[in-house]
């Protein structure tokens, strides 16, 4: 059989951005403590000019803590930082350029909300192992009447070798400054929120993103003149919000995080730079003019952007994109393909590349609470390892082996046997001395309890009788029990005078739906007292038709009459000594049937009739015996009595089946007639009767008859389905005995040659089933495969019956099983079992 | 420092709880701040960001209700709803029965990385859009739709505003969007932008489609943005013909990858995959080196059942990407059911050295190296697995044990690793199937068929339990059973050999019964004459 599926499984639930390397801390600075920073706080450069050209890194906070530092290879000493200083006020940002008039030397411009301030960095041998001290000295300081967000800087206007200031406010207003002087502020149009600010160089002009998300490009001459005319003299306000005019603008669609200016494209001519816009989802890079030029779709989210040179040929100068995301990754970009992955330990929000000592490319990161660390691009795959701990103590076969024994043998303890009742089962007892017989009615109590926790509601008990016993009540309903309280329920049977007693059986069925909706149902078995069934005859009957010997496999002589002893508790003068019991059935007509001991006879009028006290007796005289007594028959089964019963119930069928056919057209005649004389009668000028009432009396008087003796045909064949079934079992007990069959033999014949007569159906009968039955029974023990049964039919005489009966018993005879003993074991190869076929 | 500059700082920073914590008390004061507004207003929506470009998963509701279906029977290799059908599915491989690729619960072969709508598995969500009962209950109102996959947005969102009291941020149905069109001075179009896609992400796409519409109306139908807003809202509305309209007018304004994906996904969803395909590779011609678009192509090569092609599609990503874990799980599975075990080991290796690590890795790690005759790692990729599995997964898990166990020969321990799994999940139609079999070896007829009918009903898209309980009938000679047992399992799986072999031999049996019986009649006939 086919062993199924591999559940193989999809590796992950969401989108994740790994990469194969980590990025190695070639040195790191301590962590400040509840510190905040933002994109703009880093700041990677020669900020005290020192002739070396060794770059320092300088940090911001909104904190206001002002720090340099040197990195050099290894741990970090407190040489390292060259500088801490509270400034007083937050750090917004903080740039080096050439902001000091009259030099050409770098100073740090700090932005701060309410204030943009430049300092000179100055440092001198210190006197802590070998290393520098910074010093810082203010320069000057321009007040902001707006609260700033960020700033850019650049030669504006195409100046030589300086730098001058351009601060964005939160508010829109771009406030310009060359070096100490104050030059003008602007209004940016349509302004809600900032974005970023950057300066290009080439073109002269700025590039930043609205909160309509587009790019939009300004230039300084046009800024500059704008508004320039009244601007001296008019109070800043009116004059300046008159609309700026736009170089170009680009609709892009999302939120922008940063902007930063870049030579990417490799196909572009030496001149011309582009501007990088980094998005929520999307990174495009723009032409000089506004036009889109190349788009990559972003699987994460990124948090900055920065690009580095690399040279790739001798004279060209092409610029690499790095960008942090929040998924702690940092991806390099050539264009628009990632060359490069690697992990970091933090949320970059700034990264630098610059050369320490002699180690070019190393990268600066920044995150926003602090931790600054320069790194290398590692090649160390990053494990993460799942700790199991088996893993540190060596794998002990043994003891696992012997857990698994025990666990499994565990297991098979509690699931051996048949599946446990559930707990809240139904219990039925009948009370054993609460029921008392009289002659013809018979009072049973019945206990009824259930075990579980919750009240019961609509219980229904019923009751299953074979004639001649009747319940009054077939059907009884609780409507609540509660539990571990027994209702005792009590049904009152009555014998009427009917057909031959085929079982003296009386089951109760309970059943209930619990709180859980879970059905519950049990069932309780009892046997009648016997002697509703019978009553005693005095002179015992002798020389019946049906005769036969038992006898017991311990030659020993069984007090008969002693046995049978409660029949005539209510006839006492019926009694005799002699070992004999000899009773009448409570039937409508006069069966009789005896028992005599010594090697038991028994007798009877019919076949049928020896059934239940047959079946009595074996009873009776096990119970005596306590178990251990076993039957023997060595006469030739009463076969030919058998076949005379089937035959008599066959042709009873057949007869039942015709009268219906006649009952069928007679019926049909009748509806005939009647609709003639309708139509007759209906006409207004009606025709002569032709006779037509006299024919409808006399099909009605012949449909009557009919219906009669389909009436008494049926009570018959239900009479001789009753003689059947009991001359049935007889013959099951009968074999069963001879040929000392087991159980699970017992059970196939049982089933086969079913004691079971339903003549409700007609067209489907006892005969029919019993000839597949052993048809099929037959054709099995021969063949190792399944057979199909063919399409039942009813069968025109009874010989193919008799003679399949007859062959079983010739099988049984020969010590044939009937079970198959090759019971073939269902396999569980597809290949192994369609070879076969 | 400011608190509204110190909030769009944070907001930059992906902050957004303590954004939207100062946010509200700066609202709380100034209310009508639209600065501060157009921050929270981001900050909500980032929160609650989903990338809409990936397909949904389908609700049955969904399915039901699609009235967009174009041929009820699509020709062979057209449609994604009869993947099978692929004029290429068969493929030349001698790989056995074991090694079959399992379907998803829509009939799909299950792909290497579960993506919306590609998940074998039910949800966890509390909506499950695969059970009528719960579909029909969505929880987003407004909508012309009852609605399934969309209800997670609007999961997503809430669970972050009712966090504050007083409701939600924007009260949608109060929003006069008339007046934010006829009065620009007091909405521009930056807050209607944001507000667009708040609307949007929050499940209100018939506010967000009239104000897109109001917006393109003042753009003069020129700005892409809004032609794809709009093109996303009637999207959320099922309305795929008029989204697919306004994504191709968007292109043509301005070509951008997203809305490339996005129309992708429309034909998608109309089940064209094959245009979805046309649109993609005319993308790549304008973004070659473009991995969204490379991955996209190859989901649908996958989606369909053409899993060579999918396969080029995700070496050529990879070639773009060599990070990309989708492509190299997907890679890793394909090469799994293709029978190197060994190939996939290493992708599978490759994902873990990247920091990939879960349930499911380890557990195909241990798969590959039982596969790959790497016996002594297998237990232990496996223990790693248990240690990090939760709910299903742990269930899968102990499927997959039972399985290595059913390999190595240990019954006893394969049907309590199935025991396990079915308490742990026990819906697992695959471990009922197995279970199933396993009864039938201890001859437990009855508790056999019971497990297999168990293991059909669980999982209708299996077809071995089908097979099984058609074999175990055919054994026992109800062949009328069988046979339709065999019947309904052809259809699952056409090109399942040993079915066809079971059908063929029941189909002989009936036809000699009915042969004889024809004999037999005829020959009575003769007597007669």
């Amino acid at each position: 059989m086919n062993a199924a599926v591999w559940r193989f499984f999809s590796s992950s639930q969401q989108r994740l951005s790994m990469s194969l390397f980590r990025s190695r801390p070639w040195w790191s600075a301590p962590i400040p403590v509840d510190e905040e920073y933002q994109s703009g706080c880093l700041c990677v450069d020669n900020v005290d000019n020192d002739p070396s050209g060794k770059v320092k890194v300088v940090t911001g906070s909104f904190q206001g803590i002002l720090r340099i530092y040197l990195p050099r290879r290894g741990a970090f000493q407190s040489g390292d930082l060259l500088l801490e200083h509270d400034v007083g006020a937050p750090i917004m940002q903080v740039s080096a350029g050439r902001f000091i008039p009259s030099s050409t030397q770098l100073a740090l411009a700090v932005l701060h909300p309410r204030k943009v301030t430049v300092y000179t960095v100055t440092s001198q041998p210190g006197a802590l192992d070998s290393g520098l001290i910074c010093k810082l000295e203010k320069k000057y300081e321009h007040a902001l009447a707006h609260s700033s967000w960020n700033m850019t800087h650049g030669p504006f206007g195409g100046v030589y070798d300086k730098d001058f200031l351009c601060v964005q406010s939160f508010d829109g207003v771009l406030s310009f400054f060359e070096h100490d002087h104050f030059a003008f502020t602007r209004y940016l149009n349509n302004f809600l929120l900032p974005g970023p600010l950057c300066y290009i160089a080439r073109t002269d002009s700025f590039v930043t993103a609205n909160a309509s998300m587009e790019i939009e490009c300004y230039r300084y001459h046009n800024l500059a003149l704008t508004g320039s005319d009244r601007a001296l003299n008019e109070k800043e306000g009116d004059a300046s919000r008159r609309k700026l005019p736009l170089e170009w603008k680009y609709n892009f669609g999302e939120q922008v995080l940063d902007i930063c200016i870049a030579r990417v494209s490799r196909n572009s001519a030496a001149s011309q730079f582009d501007i990088v816009v980094l998005g929520e989802h999307n990174v495009v890079t723009l032409k000089d003019n506004g036009q889109i030029k190349l788009q990559t779709k972003l699987d994460f989210h990124p948090s900055c952007l920065f690009s580095y040179p690399i040279q790739e040929t001798t004279d060209q100068i092409f610029h690499n994109l790095i960008i942090g995301s929040h998924s702690k990754t940092f991806k390099i970009y050539k264009e628009t393909k990632v060359v490069w992955t690697s992990q970091t330990d933090t949320v970059p929000v700034a990264i630098r590349t610059a050369k320490f000592g002699n180690l070019q490319g190393l990268l600066v990161v920044l995150d926003d609470r602090g931790s600054l660390t320069v790194n290398y691009l590692g090649t160390d795959p990053s494990l993460q390892v799942v700790k199991v701990e088996a893993d540190s103590a060596p794998f002990n076969y043994e003891e696992t082996d012997n857990q698994l024994r025990l666990l499994q043998s565990q297991i098979a303890e509690a699931t051996e046997g048949a599946p446990k009742d559930p707990p809240d089962v139904l219990v039925m007892r009948v009370a054993p001395d609460q029921g008392h017989a009289e002659a013809t009615s018979l009072n049973v109590v019945l206990e009824l309890a259930h075990k579980g926790q919750d009240t019961l509601n609509n219980i229904h008990v019923s009751v299953h009788v074979e004639e001649p016993l009747f319940a009054a009540e077939p059907t009884i309903i609780i409507p609540s029990l509660a539990p571990k309280v027994a209702a005792k329920i009590e049904f009152i049977f009555t014998t009427q005078n009917s057909s031959l007693p085929i079982s003296n059986q009386i089951r109760f069925i309970a059943c209930a739906v619990n709180s859980k909706n879970e059905p519950r149902t049990s069932t309780c078995d009892i046997l009648a007292p016997f002697h509703l069934y019978v009553n005693p005859v005095a002179p015992p009957a002798s020389s019946l038709p049906f005769q036969f010997t038992l006898d017991t496999i311990e030659a020993k002589t069984h007090q008969i009459g002693q046995l049978f002893s409660d029949v005539y508790l209510l006839n006492r003068e019926a009694e005799t000594q002699a070992n004999i019991v000899s009773v009448k059935y409570q039937a409508s007509e006069d069966v009789y049937a005896a028992v005599t001991g010594g090697p038991i006879d028994e007798e009877a009028t019919e076949m049928g009739a020896a059934w239940l006290i047959t079946m009595e007796l074996a009873r009776r005289l096990t119970d005596a015996e306590r178990g251990d007594l076993q039957f023997s028959y060595s006469g030739e089964l009463p076969l030919q009595e058998y076949f005379e019963i089937i035959d008599t119930h066959h042709a009873c069928r057949v007869r039942c089946i015709e009268l219906e056919k006649d009952l069928e057209k007679e019926a049909e005649q009748f509806r005939a007639i009647q609709k003639r004389l309708l139509v007759r009668f209906k006409d207004k000028n009606a025709a002569p009767l032709q006779n037509l009432d006299v024919l409808l009396r006399n099909t009605y008087e012949s449909l009557v008859k009919v219906a009669e003796s389909v009436e008494k045909t049926k009570t018959e064949l239900v009479k001789s389905g009753k003689s059947l079934s009991a001359a049935t079992s007889l013959i099951q007990f009968l074999i069963r005995t001879k040929y000392r069959l087991d159980q699970a033999s017992v059970e196939v014949l049982e089933t086969t040659l079913t004691s079971t007569v339903n003549d409700d159906v007609l067209s489907q009968g006892w005969e029919e089933s019993v000839v597949a039955g052993i048809d099929s029974l037959i054709r099995t023990l021969n063949a190792q495969e399944a057979v199909l049964v063919p399409q039942m039919k009813m069968l025109d005489v009874t010989s193919k019956l008799q003679k399949q009966i007859l062959l079983v018993c010739d099988k049984l005879s020969k010590g044939t099983s009937l079970v198959r003993t090759a019971k073939r074991k269902t396999t569980k190869n597809a290949k192994k079992k369609n070879s076969k076929v | 420092m400011e608190p509204a500059t110190l909030a769009y700082s944070r907001l930059k920073r992906r902050r957004f709880d303590e954004c939207i914590q100062t946010c509200t008390e700066l609202l709380q004061k100034n209310p009508l701040d639209q600065a501060v507004w157009y921050i929270k207003c981001r900050a909500l929506t980032d929160v609650a960001f989903t990338d809409d470009t990936e397909m949904e998963e389908e609700g049955i509701a969904e399915i039901l209700l699609d009235d967009n279906a174009i041929a009820t029977a699509p020709r062979p290799g057209t449609s994604m709803q009869r993947p099978l059908s692929s004029a290429n599915s068969q493929r030349p491989t001698s790989r056995g029965q074991s090694a079959n690729r399992p379907l998803s619960s829509s009939g799909r072969p299950v792909s290497g990385y579960a993506r919306p709508g590609t998940s074998s598995r039910p949800l966890s969500s509390a909506v499950n859009p695969n059970r009528l009962s719960t579909a029909m209950g969505g929880g987003r109102l407004n909508t012309a739709r009852p609605v399934t996959s969309s209800g997670r947005f609007v999961r997503l969102g809430t669970a972050s505003l009712l966090q504050r009291p007083g409701g939600e941020f924007i009260e949608v149905d109060r929003l006069n969007l008339k007046r934010y069109a006829t009065r620009p001075a007091l909405a521009k179009a930056d807050v209607r932008e944001v507000l667009s896609i708040y609307l949007l992400t929050f499940g209100h796409p018939l506010r967000a489609l009239e104000l897109c519409s109001v917006s393109l109306v003042e753009s003069e139908h020129k700005d892409w943005f809004w032609k794809a807003q709009t093109g996303k809202a009637y999207y959320r509305l099922g309305l795929y013909r008029d989204a697919e309209r306004f994504f191709l007018s968007s292109l043509k304004d301005q070509e951008m990858v997203s809305s490339y994906v996005w129309l992708s996904k429309i034909y998608q969803r109309l089940d064209r995959p094959a245009t979805a395909m046309d649109i993609l590779l005319k993308a790549c011609e304008t973004f070659p080196n473009e991995v969204t678009l490379t991955l996209a192509v190859a989901r649908i090569h996958d989606a369909m059942n053409d899993a060579d092609k999918a396969m080029d599609n995700y070496k050529a990503a990879l070639t773009l990407d060599s990070y990309n874990v989708e492509a190299i799980a997907s890679l890793a599975s394909e090469y799994f059911y293709s029978e190197q075990p060994e190939m996939a080991l290493r992708y599978y290796r490759r994902l873990l050295q990247m920091g990939v690590s879960s349930a499911e890795l380890w557990n195909n790690l241990g798969l590959c190296c039982f596969h790959a005759q790497q016996y002594d790692m297998t237990l232990a990729c496996f223990e790693r697995a248990l240690h990090l599995a939760q709910g299903d997964a742990a269930a899968d898990v102990w499927y997959n044990l039972g399985q290595i166990s059913l390999g190595i020969g240990d019954l006893g321990l394969a049907y309590q690793h199935f025991q396990i799994a079915l308490s742990l999940n026990p819906s697992c139609a695959e471990a009922y199937n197995n279970l199933g079999v396993l009864e039938l070896r201890k001859g437990n007829a009855d508790q056999a068929r019971s497990n297999l009918q168990l293991a059909a009903q669980n999982g209708p898209y299996l077809s071995e339990p089908l097979f099984n309980e058609a074999l175990l009938s055919y054994q026992f000679g109800q062949l009328d059973e069988s046979y339709q047992l065999i019947r309904k399992c052809t259809q699952l799986s056409p090109n399942h050999f040993e079915c066809k072999e079971l059908l063929e031999s029941l189909d002989s049996h009936f036809v000699t019964h009915e042969a004889t019986q024809l004999m037999q009649l005829e020959f009575q006939e003769e007597l007669k004459y």
